[in-house]
């Protein structure tokens, strides 16, 4: 399950950046993973959020470093359902 | 376009901006590069990948400088600032109230009665200071300034008392925005970008996002930031590139409804009422175009009588025949007509918008000349307006007083040719002819007004041309600030209308006795008349007084100047030794003998300029 979260958030992330989905794993992060600005931290949060029908406030987001953390937080939030 | 890929807009996502920015960084091809250096009060650089591609797709390949954010004054105002040092074809400044005014607005947000006066005015001189710093850099820097106004706040502190409170932050917004305004007027090359109307055509709620300002620095949406980017481009590539010169129409369904073959003159609709009022609405629209220095002109398949009974006679129409700076009316293939426009009006088809309701005419022209704008109205009338103001290439960021006059003097021309025609092959008729247009030329020294035509004429001259040495408006400001130059503009007139500034003359003192004429050259609309004659005996003879005894020059050869190559021998001018490019001459001594050009009345005018 935890494989699936992580391709699904891979490929939201590939949609906002621009950057090829194979380059893209839980380490992927802004200002590293190219096209990773803070536009496209603010759309890949638009995009979670419809995609797993949460809400992500913004000081959660501020604490997204990496795919990873992204990956943790909604596997709490939607694990907590 | 330029760039590989489909078309950006303001609505594509951002992921393809980002990709398509990557792929030009590394590879820009044969794009034009364009220096754009930008200051802001905000982070900027989430704009750059938007701004950049959509600026690629009009030829462009931007290589950004960001200054810091935050310190737009220094950038301004320190010589050694990267903002100065980057000597930016454009630079760019974009500022909120919230960041410019802090403090003041600060108090302001207190509403003490007393304060609230105090505060206002502290806001305003802050933006004042803000407009000297920017006559500051405009003066010492060559590129053009374009300075975004200030977008009102979104969720100002007092709701929906803000309309008519005096602490109304929407007010002082507006009042600050006038400031920036007034100093644009002063400036031309201090130019603003609409940065409030643009979050206003987005929506408030749409264009700003509370969470980029905490997590990014930066307030825009990712839609404020696209909707932004597509305006600044349209703003930066109209400083750049060239604007269209010609937007050619089809008539049925397009300048009226109906097919006028058909329905008659009775049965159009094109006048106030009705649908006739979509009509009549576009056609507003492009004579305020024609206001701007376009010209209008017809490629529509009718019969020819038809057509002109509607823009003689019929009590609706707006355009008429005399608007028409040229028309095709026939059954031949529209590509046709338009190369035969370009002919006509001596302009290349590149400089041509082509604008039709039919998908299939459309398809015709982009096929066949793929330089052509071609703009494809929507089915419905009432949208033609916005859809011919969506056109980048008939954007532009000046007027000079020669595209306020254009189209009447295209009306001229075409007056001009006619009688011309009627003297053809009949040396004395010629000259009555010549004789008959009683032309006046007026030479004068070049004045604040005339900057921004005079680099215009260096860039854009290319038969009558001496030395084809293109030249900037700061060039033009620092030549007319060194005593060693003398720089000459040429006014014509004839019975048939103004032709505007026409010619100059940039003459350079070698020495007590020798001046050089560094620079002669004359728009091609005035060739054929002796109108160069006239110039340089003015110019001689002002030349004399300030002690010249010889006169040098030098014809460089280009492609395209064949009609200036026998200027100087014509003129007493012997060939000389010299390096350097092109061939060198020296004309001693002066004035030597008269030229044959009494049929013209030339005079120097030194009280007038512009």
């Amino acid at each position: 399950m935890n494989d699936g979260l992580q391709e699904r958030l891979a490929a939201l992330l590939a949609d906002v950046t621009g950057a090829p989905l194979a380059s893209l794993g839980p380490d992927a992060a802004p200002g590293i993973t190219p096209g990773w600005d803070s536009v496209a931290t603010l759309a890949l949060i638009n995009a979670v959020e419809d995609e797993f029908g949460i809400a992500i406030n913004t000081a959660d987001s501020l604490t997204i470093k990496s795919l990873g953390d992204m990956a943790r937080l909604v596997a709490a939030r939607t694990g907590a359902k | 376009m330029t760039a590989g890929g489909e078309l950006l807009t303001r609505e594509s996502p951002a992921g393809a901006f980002q990709r398509r920015w990557r792929e030009l960084a590394a590879a820009p091809g044969a794009l034009r590069p364009v220096s754009v250096a930008i200051a802001a009060s905000f982070t900027v650089d989430t704009l750059l990948p938007y701004l950049g591609c959509l600026l690629a797709q009009r030829g462009l390949f931007a290589r950004f400088t960001v200054a810091p954010f935050g310190q737009i004054y220094q950038s301004l105002l320190d010589a050694d600032s990267e903002l100065r040092a980057a000597r930016a074809d454009v630079t760019l400044v974009l500022a909120r109230l919230e960041d410019l005014c802090a403090r003041p607005l600060g108090e302001l947000a207190l509403l003490d009665p007393v304060r609230v006066g105090e505060a206002r005015a502290d806001a305003l001189a802050e933006v004042d200071r803000l407009c000297g710093a920017l006559a500051a850099f405009e003066a010492a820097t060559p590129g053009t300034l374009l300075v975004g106004t200030l977008p009102a706040p979104p969720n100002p502190p007092l709701g929906v008392l803000d309309a008519s409170h005096p602490a109304s932050l929407v007010q002082l917004t507006r009042e600050c925005n006038a400031l920036l305004w007034n100093a644009a007027q002063k400036r031309r090359r201090l130019r603003l970008v609409d940065v409030d109307q643009v979050a206003a055509e987005l929506g408030t709620a749409r264009a700003w996002d509370p969470r980029m300002a905490v997590v990014a620095g930066c307030p825009w949406s990712a839609a404020g930031l696209r909707y932004l980017a597509a305006h600044l481009s349209r703003a930066i590539a109209a400083l750049i590139l060239p604007a269209a010169k010609v937007v050619v129409l089809d008539l049925d369904n397009t300048l009226w409804g109906g097919i006028i073959g058909e329905d008659g003159p009775g049965g159009i609709a094109i006048g106030p009422s009705g649908l006739g009022a979509a009509f009549d609405g576009f056609q507003g629209a492009l004579l305020a175009l024609r206001a701007q220095g376009v010209l209008l002109a017809v490629a529509s398949k009718n019969n020819e009588a038809d057509a002109f009974e509607v823009f003689d006679h019929h009590p609706g129409m707006r355009i008429r025949r005399e608007h028409l700076a040229a028309h095709r009316i026939s059954w031949q293939p529209k590509s046709a007509s338009l190369r035969e426009l370009a002919d006509e009006l001596s302009l290349g088809v590149d400089s041509f918008v082509f604008v039709d309701d039919s998908p299939t005419e459309c398809a015709e022209v982009a096929s066949v000349l793929p330089e052509v704008t071609v703009v494809q109205l929507p089915p419905d009338p009432a949208r033609y307006v916005e859809v011919l103001r969506a056109v980048p290439q008939l954007d532009r960021m000046a007027l000079t007083d020669e595209d306020r006059m254009r189209a009447a003097s295209y009306a001229a021309e075409k007056a001009r040719t006619a009688a011309r025609a009627a003297a053809e092959g009949d040396p004395d008729a010629l000259r009555a002819h010549l004789r008959s247009l009683e032309l006046v030329v007026r030479v004068r020294r070049i004045g604040d007004g005339d900057v921004a035509r005079t680099a215009q004429l260096t860039q854009k001259t290319n038969q009558f041309n001496l030395t084809t040495v293109r030249r900037s408006e700061a060039d033009i400001e620092a030549m007319r600030r060194d005593p060693a130059w003398r720089l000459y503009a040429l006014d014509v007139t004839d019975r048939f209308g103004d032709y505007g500034t026409t010619g100059l003359v940039f003459a350079r003192r070698i020495d007590d006795t020798t001046w050089d004429l560094d620079t002669v050259l004359l728009s091609c609309r005035v060739l054929g008349r002796g109108v160069e004659s006239a110039l340089l005996r003015v110019v001689t003879a002002d030349l004399i007084d300030a002690g010249a005894r010889r006169l040098t020059a030098r014809m460089i050869p280009t492609r395209k100047n064949a009609p200036v190559r026998e200027f100087l021998p014509r003129h007493g001018f012997a060939a000389a030794a010299g390096d350097g490019p092109g061939e060198a001459f020296v004309k001693q001594p002066l004035p030597g003998a008269a030229f044959d050009d009494d049929h013209i009345a030339a005079h120097l005018d030194l009280g007038a300029s512009r």
